[in-house]
């Protein structure tokens, strides 16, 4: 325990003055090592490199070398490529099915032109088993005629290069012509920009309704008795405490067809069949509202705290209407907690995932819920990938609003 | 400072040890199922008897048919599970890119003494079901609708309908309410435009419809009177007939499909010499009837309809008076379209 | 006619205040008749009264072992985050070495990164390692989602630690090592355990992450709420529900008493 100590074998009061000194620099940093050293392996890299998948086409690119290298010169007009891309494809898909990876290029090629895994999939068997070993072209072409097709070439042609921007077109509702412009998508696939303002407009409405209705509270809070008032954040603090999973659940429980809102309500004779109460984006606004309102209270209350409040009585005591004497004096002061909680409300909407999911319709799945559904049910991380990068940067910018707001709301109470 | 830092880092090292510590390696046979009663009805019919008679332990997990998560554990050359219930197509894939293992003849027996669609190079069948037509006539009295285009009658059957919240499996009943026989639903789903005309067809229905995510979901809704009919699989339907006393009716005359799921043996799995015993067993048509006999999904071999229970026969999607309105589930279609057609779907729920 | 006024609006403020605290709280009570009901689904008003439910969840192996579970991965989580973390806000709040408001900012990340993003991320990373359904991707994962309270709340207890005191004590002939256990240790404890409760209870109660790296065998207690909630709400989920939240009340109680405590020691 003290090896220091006999180490340097002087007196601990000589010694305890150079030895901090000493150690001031990279004795500390070396205790900030192991968690700086942790986060970039468990948090950092695996965020990295998923959001690196959105660009990412090096699965095409390293399973099929010699047939990206084949088709260099290739161009769409040639029709059909001739022997010696096909030999190459056939070993490529040789080498890449004893790897076990041509379900993964199957998928890959699938996924821009369907229609075409079966046929991926059965070629690299048979190439396996060396049946295109001579006179490749026509032995594939016998086999499946649908090497025939130009569109298959050119598929594999377009994404010989080391990164695509198909995922992230696609996450903005886009695609690459055969020209290679950019052109919309066809109306009835494009999604993604609508879920994207569906997702800030949910974020909005609920940072609004928060905000309103917290205000009030916070003004309660700071105007009773301290004892009052720690009893009344203790409470608002209690459901924080309790997972937002439970919280959801709750809200399920509380609107299904026969739950307690509806029985309640048929008890009373108020309704006679049950309302829809749940799935609705109603439901989703009550239940992200009761989650996140605690959070907009707080931070409202810890600015007023620090407001004097004799302006306001000032204001009034020069007669001033109270709404206008709140508005013109009371608002710009707790200006900055509004904003904070805002901040705050705002961005942990923008990234929900659970309650979306269990107590919304499909009309009420946000960014999330889709990035979730290409990982676990279609498998296509470039497209997960490109919506993860959309909403970091819808983070990354309100943020940036935030900081200029708070700027100038700092401007102007100094003015 | 040091002292202090050396102190940390060895709790660090005491911490990790003491989670990593893994489980697999030594133990029973993982096979993986479809959950709930599924489940429930292979362990007492079929599983606990093989480790009555063998003394083989055989623990049940359940999935959601995610081939992915197969790939991830060949890839990764982690392989937890031995048998997993595969729909169709996922076995198609994961046998052309060598996922699961072929499976012997000595293994499966005479491929020939199976029924169409329910042998393949790398599975055998565990389960042939149908997805049917299904309402309450608690909520319905008198006459019932009759056909897929009567679930689309929202003015004779009024009330909400439930339906499956994806592609496959959906898109064939939504066809046939736009007056396709079943026989030619993927003809017309294959032509251009047939896509499009489903989807104009869900357009349709699309305000009156609950979407459900799993059959619980389906069934409780059925039950408390949230959807007056669904679309379900047959069995979950008769269950609850038989087990709850529920007043549905199952319309197979409007139509349906059924598909076969298959017992695939994962590569690499874990206990692979005692999961070949396993399905040896379990190839023995009267071991197979123990399912359909707690279940209504029927199984691969031919003679296993001698041990299943006349009643429990006339309840299976493949019983002569109710196969001749249906038709198979068409796995290459679902092979090629699959991942396109699930997208556009969500794409097209979430407009 | 001020006072008049001035008296509706207070009236108003007070009553709006009862009324948000209902909102945010009564839900909470709501579900005590529900999960207490003898029928098997939830509809309420409840055909009668009886503890089957929570016996159900104390007694069933799947419940009991996703409690296992939970606690396993919680309290593995919480050492690491909470080791790491105290290093980390010592070494953070003492040094003067370059980059520090860059190392804030990196242990901040976990906090705001987006909870789908993180699962995504985690699912696609374990999986080329091989350790998707392996209870250590999930202990790292938790660990690193809880690390930033645990340096916020112990950097927020060395604010107020007097540095004199470990010159005090190695002036007294303490060795550093022991300096640290018998005079750091003890003052910034309360902000350790209220850290460590907290990033237990972060790992207790996350089902995002779980549910992408769990598979069943491993399930904790909240992704089996989850899929059960998929599934069907049954009556054991809103027990086991009452059940996690008396759990937090516990920990929250326990928390509040470990500051009274140090805020009554500092002034002593």
């Amino acid at each position: 325990m003290t090896g220091t100590a006999v180490w340097t074998g002087a007196p601990s009061a000589l010694r305890a003055r150079p030895f901090a000194r000493r150690f001031r620099g990279w004795g500390y940093a070396a205790c900030v090592a192991p968690l700086v050293i942790f986060l970039v392996l468990t948090f950092l890299w695996p965020l990295g490199r998923f959001l690196y998948l959105a660009v990412d086409n090096s699965d095409i690119v390293d399973n099929l070398p010699r047939t990206v290298a084949a088709l260099a010169t290739w161009q769409r007009a040639d029709g059909v490529p001739g022997e010696d891309v096909f030999g190459a494809l056939a070993q490529d898909l040789a080498d890449a099915r004893s790897r076990k990876t041509d379900g993964i290029v199957a998928q890959l090629i699938n996924q821009r032109l369907v229609g075409t895994r079966y046929l991926i999939l059965k070629t690299a068997k048979l190439a396996e088993e060396g049946a295109f070993e001579t006179a490749p072209r026509a032995a594939m072409l016998q086999h499946f005629p649908e090497w025939n097709r130009v569109e298959v070439w050119s598929t594999i042609a377009d994404d010989s290069a080391r990164l695509t921007d198909f995922y992230l077109l696609s996450s903005l509702d886009l695609r690459r012509t055969a020209e290679g412009s950019v052109a919309p998508a066809p109306a009835g696939q494009a999604v993604f920009v609508q879920v994207l303002l569906r997702t800030i407009w949910i974020s909005v409405v609920v940072t609004l309704v928060c905000a309103v209705v917290a205000l009030p509270v916070a003004h309660a809070i700071v105007a009773v008795g301290p004892t009052a008032s720690r009893v009344l954040i203790a409470l608002i603090l209690f459901p924080l405490w309790t997972s937002l999973l439970i919280r959801t659940v709750i809200w399920i429980i509380l609107l299904q067809a026969n739950g307690p809102v509806n029985g309640g309500l048929q008890f009373l004779g108020i309704i006679v069949e049950p309302l829809d109460l749940i799935y609705t984006r109603t439901s989703l606004y009550i239940a992200m509202v009761q989650v996140l309102l605690p959070m907009m209270i707080l931070s409202i209350v810890a600015v007023m705290r620090r407001t004097p409040k004799d302006y306001m009585k000032a204001a009034l005591s020069l007669g001033a209407p109270w709404f206008t004497a709140w508005r013109r004096v009371q608002l710009p002061l707790i200006m900055p907690g509004i904003l904070a909680g805002c901040g705050i409300v705002f961005v942990f909407s923008l990234g929900y995932y659970i309650t979306p999911a269990l107590i919304g319709g499909p009309k009420e799945q946000m960014i999330s819920s889709f990035i979730a559904f290409y990982t676990n049910n279609t498998l296509n991380w470039g497209l997960a990938a490109a919506l993860s990068i959309q909403l970091l940067l819808l983070l990354v910018l309100t943020w940036c609003a935030l900081m200029l707001g708070r700027g100038l709301v700092a401007r102007r109470s100094a003015a | 400072m040091r002292m202090r830092c050396a102190l940390g880092a060895a709790m660090l090292m005491l911490a990790v040890p003491a989670v990593s510590v893994t489980w697999a390696e030594e133990g029973p046979i993982t096979v993986v199922g479809w959950g709930g009663n599924w489940d429930k009805a292979y362990k007492e019919g079929v599983w606990d008897r093989y480790t009555e008679k063998t003394g083989t332990k055989i623990v049940i997990e359940e999935w959601a048919g995610e081939i992915a998560k197969v790939r991830a554990q060949v890839q990764s050359g982690n392989v937890v599970w031995d048998l997993v219930a595969a729909e169709a197509p996922s076995v198609e894939i994961g046998c052309a890119e060598g996922l699961f293992e072929p499976l012997p003849a000595s293994v499966t027996g005479d491929p020939a003494s199976y029924l169409p669609g329910t042998i393949h190079e790398c599975g055998v069948a565990s389960d042939t079901w149908a997805t049917i037509l299904a309402y309450n006539a608690d909520r319905i009295k008198g006459e019932g609708p009759k056909s897929w285009a009567d679930y689309w009658n929202v003015e004779k059957f009024p009330g909400k309908r439930g339906m499956l919240a994806q592609a496959q499996y959906t898109l064939e009943n939504v066809m046939m309410a736009d007056g396709v026989p079943p026989s030619e639903v993927y003809n017309e789903l294959r032509k251009p435009g047939g896509v499009d005309r489903a989807f104009a067809k869900l357009d349709q229905i699309r305000p009156h419809v609950v979407w459900w995510n799993t059959s619980t979901q389906a069934m409780q809704n059925l039950a408390s009177g949230e959807v007056v009919m669904t679309d379900q699989y047959n069995a979950r339907v008769s269950n609850d007939i038989e087990k709850e006393g529920k007043n549905y009716v199952i319309v197979w005359e409007a139509g349906f499909f059924y598909g076969t799921d298959l017992w695939a043996l994962v590569k690499g799995a874990p206990h692979r010499e005692a999961t070949l015993k396993l399905l040896t067993w379990f190839s023995e048509p009267q071991n197979q009837a123990g399912f359909s006999n707690l279940y209504a999904y029927g199984t691969g071999r031919k003679e296993a309809a001698d041990f299943v229970a006349k009643e429990k026969l006339d309840q299976l999607p493949t019983a002569p008076h109710h196969i001749k309105h249906g038709a198979s589930y068409d796995d290459a279609f679902w092979v090629e379209n699959k991942e396109s057609l699930e997208e556009r779907f969500k794409a097209w729920l979430a407009q | 006619m001020t006072f008049r006024a001035e008296r509706v609006r207070r009236w108003a403020m007070y009553s709006h205040t009862l009324l948000v605290l209902a909102f945010l709280l009564l839900p909470l009570l709501v579900i005590v008749p529900v999960s207490l009901t003898s029928g098997n689904t939830l509809i309420f008003p409840t055909p009668g009264v009886s503890l089957r439910w929570y016996e159900e969840v104390v007694t069933d192996p799947r419940w009991v072992g996703a409690l296992w579970n939970s606690l396993l991965v919680g309290v593995s989580s919480t050492m690491l985050a909470t080791i790491m973390g105290v290093l980390a806000a010592i070494g953070l709040a003492w040094g003067s070495f370059p980059g520090r408001k860059l190392i804030y900012a990196v242990a901040a990340a976990p906090l705001v990164a987006p909870i789908v993003i993180v699962g995504v991320a985690s699912f696609s990373f374990y999986a080329t390692l091989g350790l998707v359904g392996n209870r250590l991707s999930l202990v790292l994962t938790h660990a690193a989602l809880a690390v930033p309270v645990v340096l916020t709340t112990v950097t927020a207890s060395l604010a107020g630690f007097d540095r004199t005191l470990m010159r005090a004590a190695a002036s007294l002939g303490a060795g550093h090592a022991q300096a640290v256990v018998r005079v750091l240790l003890p003052l910034i404890a309360p902000g350790v355990a209220t850290g460590a409760l907290i990033a237990f209870i972060i790992s207790f109660d996350e089902v995002v992450v779980a549910s992408f790296l769990s598979v069943a065998e491993q399930r904790t207690l909240p992704r089996l709420i989850f899929s059960g909630v998929r599934e069907s709400v049954s009556p054991a989920i809103a027990a086991a529900a009452i059940l996690l939240i008396a759990f937090s009340a516990c920990l929250l109680g326990l928390v509040g008493w470990i500051q009274s405590r140090s805020k009554r020691g500092a002034r002593l």
